[in-house]
């Protein structure tokens, strides 16, 4: 059993490498697919922002970007008001490309980590700030 | 809409990770509760080294304890156990649809 829980998917897409990393890093394509409204910085220790479909809100912040490879990023739902970054609940999400001769293989793969990584437990960290910051300046409006 | 909260989820993965706190699960959940001196008589391992184990599976929220004059007694609480399969199928099917949903996109480009 792995020390931490892991989801992976693996579909082969009819498209170009090029094409498929376009989809999977720009805001207007990613708004087709991986949520409503995607809003992201594409670089490490970017954030972005995630609407689902079911107007579920999740914040990212990037890990990794090898262009045409790879896009690493940890999200979590904005709504929760951690105290801890592992309040909040961090996952990691990993989206690698390969070509294959039918296309692309797109392989995700989201892991539930018992300890968020230091980039996503920073990003919290300075949610958690603005929080309370926001929370002080309504008290004393 | 995810079930369970994907850091618990970790920390009951992580617990699990070892085969003695897996086998510890198995006692309590197939024999019911036990005391650490009961659990050390059927496993390989020490008292010691047994409620160590405990502790660990406790902090995950997979054990729960109770004290019986000298001794805690520990008993197997499934349900954080569930929430992590919960995690497991709901992010599968998030992901199930969303990589649909980009089969579509690219798709619909290219025609």
């Amino acid at each position: 059993m792995p020390a931490s829980a892991e989801v992976t998917r693996t579909v082969v897409l009819p498209a170009d490498r090029k094409r498929v990393w376009d989809a999977v890093t720009r805001p207007a394509p990613l708004s087709r697919w991986l949520g409503a409204e995607v809003e992201i910085d594409l670089r490490p220790g970017g954030t972005g922002t995630v609407v689902g479909e079911d107007e579920t809100v999740r914040r990212l912040v990037v890990e990794e970007v090898v262009p045409g490879r790879r896009l690493t990023f940890h999200w979590w739902p904005a709504d929760r008001e951690a105290a801890t970054p592992r309040d909040a609940g961090a996952s990691t999400v990993e989206i690698g490309l390969d070509e294959v001769p039918a296309g692309t293989r797109v392989t995700v793969t989201e892991t539930a980590s018992a300890n968020p990584a230091p980039a996503a437990a920073a990003a919290m960290a300075s949610d958690a700030a603005s929080a309370s910051a926001r929370r002080v300046l309504l008290a004393t409006r | 809409m995810t079930t369970g909260d994907p850091t618990e989820v970790g920390v009951v993965f992580a617990a699990l990770a070892d085969a003695t706190r897996r086998d510890v699960v198995v006692h309590l959940s197939s024999d019911g509760p036990a005391t650490p001196t009961q659990l050390a008589a059927r496993l390989p391992v020490t008292r010691q080294a047994v409620a160590k184990h405990l502790a660990a599976l406790e902090s995950a929220g997979l054990v729960a304890v109770s004290r019986e004059g000298r001794e805690a007694r520990y008993r197997f609480t499934p349900e954080p156990l569930a929430d992590a399969m919960s995690w497991i199928t709901d992010v599968g099917l998030q992901w199930d649809r969303r990589l649909d949903a980009l089969r579509a996109l690219l798709g619909e480009e290219a025609g």
